[in-house]
C-alpha cells in the first residue's frame, strides 16, 4: 500500500523541474502558490502582456491541488439551497454563473493548449443510500434552487451505480479532469512567457513595498497574489476560515462496473465518489468524512473507514493510494477573493469547490490587475463584513481555538519520556518547561522541533496517517523536522535539542 | 473591606501565575497559553472590581489603580505580540511585572495600613 500520495501524483506525467528563485527580480505581479489559482492567473496575466514570476515552495501541483477529486461543477458543497437561504436567490444564481464561466474557462485552456489532461464533460449526481426527512427536504430544496438558476435537473432513483441507491439528484455538463496533469502541463505552456520557481518557499514580504522574499532571492513586484490557498500570515480573514482535512482512499476495481461522472452522497458523514481509469487499470476511489484539521483523532482510522466505504459498494484489490487534502470553509458560505491593502490580494475560503473557484479568483482577480470590472468581483469581495450570515460558524471555530489555546497548560504533554514514543510516531513532550514535538522514527531516532505552532502559538498534534504534525487552531501543518507545508504559518517549528 | 480583600486575593493568584510566567519569557521560552489566559481571568476582574471600589468609597487606592491599568496595558501589548509572533521584549515584560507588584503593594498599604 502507498502511503499518504494520491491518487494524482501517482499516475500524472513526470514532475516538472523549474529553477529555485536566486537573486533579486522584478516584475508586474508576483504570484506565491502554484495550485489551480496561482497558475490560472498566471496564464490570464501573461496572456494580458504582464511580467509575471511565480514562486512555489514544492513543486506545482503537489498542494491541495494535486490532492483533489478532480470534479468541476457549477454547484457547490454548501449547497445552492443553503447559499440562497443565506444570501438571497440573486447570490445563488451568480454563483452558479460565475462558476459556469470558470469551468468554461478551463475547458477553453485544455482545447487552447492541448492539454493531456483526461477531460471529459459528464454528470454530476447527489445519490442517496437511504432515505429519511432530512433526506427528502433536501432533494426538493436542492432541486428547486437548481432550477432557479437553470440548471436541467433530473431527479430518480439509481443514477448507474452498482450498489442499493434510493434516490438522486442528476445534472448533465459537468466534468472531470486530472488536476495535476492540468496543472503540469500547464505550467508547462507557461514556462516560456512567465518565469516559474519551484522549491521557492516565501518567507517575508514587505506588503507595503510589494516585496517577497525566499531564502535565496526576492522578487519587486507592483502587484503580490497569494495563491497560498489560505493567506500566510496572521489577519483577520482567517477568524472567518475553518480549516478541515479529508482524506481520499483507491483501489483497483476488481469486477462490476462504476460509471464515470461525480457522485457526491446525500448521507452524513458525505462521501465524494468516482472512478479514473489509467490505462487498463480502472480505479475507483472515495473522499470524504472531514474533520477539523489537527483534532482528528487517529487519522488512521479515518483512512480504515473509507476503505471499509469501497469494500462494502465495490469489489476491489488492494488499496493501491491514500491521501489526505485541506479545505478552507468560509463563514459565510462564499470564498473570499480581492485586494487587501496596496499591493496583496488573497483568493481563499474555497471550501471543496476550489478547482472552479480558484480558476473563478484568478480571472476576478487578474481583472482587477488589469483595471477591468469583473462582474462576479462584488459577490465574493474579500472585505465584506457579514455579521448575521457568518456568526455561528464564526463563533465556532474560534471558540473552538480558544479552547484549544486552554488546553496549552503546562502539564498537559501527550507521554512524559521518549521511551513512551513508538517507532515510526511522533509525541508532544514537555522539557524544562517547553513544549517539544517528537517524531521517532524507523530507526529509533528522535528528530526535535517546537510543538508551538509558529501562526498564533497553539501546540501542534501529531498526524499518523501523514505523519505530520497539524495544528488545530487555523490548520498549519509541518513535516517532522518543522517544515511548513501548508496553512497560515510562514515560518518552519525551530529545531531543538532535547 | 471584604471586597479589597477579594481583589487582593484575586491578584494574588494571577501574580503567582504572573511570576511563572515571566520566568519563561526572560529565559526565551514560550509560555503555556492556558497560563496566560489564566493569569488575565484573573486580573481583569480584579481591576474592574477596583475602578467599582474606587468610584463608590473615598479614599480610595487610586495610585494602585494607576499602576494596575499600566500593568494592563502593558500585558495587553504583551499578549498580542506573543500571539502574532512578534518578538515580546523583555524590558516590557519586567516593567509589566513591576507596574503589578508595585499597585499591589499600594493595595496592600491601602487595605491593611488604615
Ligand atoms: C480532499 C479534497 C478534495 C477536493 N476536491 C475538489 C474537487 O473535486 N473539485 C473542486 O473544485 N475542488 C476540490 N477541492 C478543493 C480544491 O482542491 C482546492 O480548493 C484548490 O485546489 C485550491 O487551489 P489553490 O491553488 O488555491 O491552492 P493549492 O493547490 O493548495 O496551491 C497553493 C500552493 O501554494 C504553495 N505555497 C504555500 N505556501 C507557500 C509559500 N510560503 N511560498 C511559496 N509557495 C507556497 C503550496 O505549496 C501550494 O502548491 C478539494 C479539496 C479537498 C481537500
Ligand atoms: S495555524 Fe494558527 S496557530 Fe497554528
Amino acid at each position: 500500500m502507498k502511503k499518504t500520495v494520491s491518487i494524482w501524483e501517482a499516475t500524472a506525467q513526470a514532475g516538472t523541474s523549474f529553477p529555485t528563485l536566486n537573486g533579486s527580480k522584478e516584475a508586474d505581479v508576483v504570484i506565491i502558490g502554484g495550485g489551480i489559482s496561482g497558475l490560472s492567473t498566471a496564464m490570464l496575466l501573461t496572456e494580458a502582456g504582464k511580467k509575471v514570476i511565480l514562486l512555489e515552495a514544492l513543486q506545482v501541483g503537489l498542494g491541495t491541488t494535486g490532492n483533489s477529486t478532480g470534479n468541476l461543477y457549477v454547484t457547490v458543497d454548501e449547497h445552492l439551497s443553503v447559499i440562497k437561504k443565506k444570501w438571497g436567490a440573486d447570490t445563488m444564481k451568480a454563483v452558479v454563473g460565475s462558476r459556469t464561466e470558470a469551468l468554461n474557462l478551463i475547458e477553453a485552456t485544455i482545447r487552447k493548449h492541448d492539454l493531456d489532461c483526461n477531460f471529459y464533460r459528464t454528470s454530476f449526481n447527489y445519490f442517496a443510500e437511504g432515505t429519511d426527512k432530512e433526506i427528502d427536504a433536501f432533494i426538493k430544496d436542492e432541486t428547486d434552487a437548481l432550477t432557479e438558476c437553470g440548471v436541467k435537473v433530473n431527479t430518480g432513483t439509481n443514477p448507474g451505480l452498482s450498489f442499493n441507491v434510493t434516490n438522486s439528484i442528476s445534472v448533465e455538463g459537468q466534468a472531470q479532469f486530472h488536476p495535476l496533469k492540468y496543472i503540469r502541463s500547464l505550467a508547462g505552456k507557461l514556462k516560456d512567457k512567465c518565469e516559474i520557481y519551484e522549491n521557492s518557499q516565501v518567507i517575508d514580504f514587505d506588503e507595503d513595498k510589494g516585496i517577497v522574499k525566499t531564502k535565496d532571492g526576492s522578487v519587486k513586484a507592483a502587484h503580490v497574489i497569494m495563491a497560498t490557498h489560505t493567506p500566510k500570515g496572521v489577519y483577520m480573514v482567517q477568524t472567518v476560515l475553518g480549516p478541515y482535512r479529508e482524506h481520499g482512499v483507491a483501489a483497483e476495481l476488481l469486477s462490476g462496473d462504476m460509471p464515470q461522472g461525480i457522485f457526491w452522497g446525500m448521507n452524513k458523514p458525505k462521501h465524494s465518489v468516482r472512478c479514473f481509469n489509467d490505462g487498463d487499470k480502472k480505479y475507483v476511489m472515495v473522499i470524504g468524512d472531514m474533520y477539523k484539521t489537527g483534532q482528528g483523532e487517529d487519522t488512521n482510522e479515518y483512512i480504515k473507514k473509507l476503505e471499509e466505504y469501497l469494500r462494502f459498494r465495490f469489489s476491489i484489490g488492494a488499496i493501491t493510494h491514500t491521501w489526505g487534502g485541506q479545505q478552507y470553509r468560509p463563514a459565510d458560505g462564499l470564498p473570499y477573493i480581492g485586494k487587501h491593502g496596496d499591493a496583496m490580494y488573497f483568493l481563499t475560503g474555497f471550501a471543496t469547490d476550489g478547482l472552479v473557484y480558484g480558476t473563478l479568483a484568478a480571472m476576478i482577480v487578474s481583472d482587477m490587475i488589469l483595471g477591468r470590472k469583473n462582474k462576479w468581483e462584488d459577490t465574493y469581495k474579500l472585505n465584506r463584513f457579514t455579521p448575521l450570515k457568518s456568526f455561528k460558524e464564526f463563533f465556532k471555530e474560534n471558540a473552538d481555538n480558544f479552547v484549544q489555546y486552554l488546553k496549552d497548560t503546562p502539564w498537559n504533554t501527550d507521554v512524559d519520556t521518549l521511551k513512551e514514543i513508538p517507532a515510526g510516531e511522533g509525541r508532544v513532550i514537555e522539557k524544562h518547561g517547553e513544549k517539544l514535538a517528537v517524531y521517532k522514527d524507523e530507526h529509533g531516532v528522535n528528530h526535535v522541533c517546537s510543538a508551538v505552532c509558529t501562526h498564533m502559538k497553539c501546540i501542534v498534534n501529531w498526524n499518523p496517517a501523514e505523519k505530520t504534525w497539524d495544528c488545530p487552531c487555523h490548520g498549519s501543518r509541518f513535516k517532522t523536522n518543522g517544515q511548513v507545508i501548508e496553512g497560515p504559518a510562514v515560518i518552519d517549528l525551530p529545531a531543538k535539542k532535547f | 473591606m471584604n471586597t479589597l480583600y477579594t481583589i487582593i486575593g484575586l491578584f494574588a493568584l494571577g501574580a503567582i501565575i504572573g511570576i511563572y510566567l515571566l520566568t519563561l519569557v526572560l529565559q526565551d521560552k514560550e509560555t503555556p497559553k492556558a497560563a496566560a489566559f489564566v493569569h488575565g481571568l484573573f486580573v481583569v476582574p480584579a481591576v474592574i472590581m477596583l475602578i467599582v471600589y474606587i468610584t463608590k468609597n473615598t479614599p480610595s487606592p487610586v495610585e494602585s489603580l494607576v499602576l494596575f491599568i499600566i500593568a494592563a496595558l502593558g500585558g495587553l501589548v504583551l499578549i498580542y505580540r506573543d500571539l502574532t509572533g512578534k518578538k515580546i521584549p523583555k524590558w516590557l515584560a519586567v516593567v509589566h511585572g513591576l507596574a503589578a507588584v508595585a499597585g499591589f503593594a499600594f493595595l496592600l498599604v491601602f487595605t491593611f495600613g488604615h
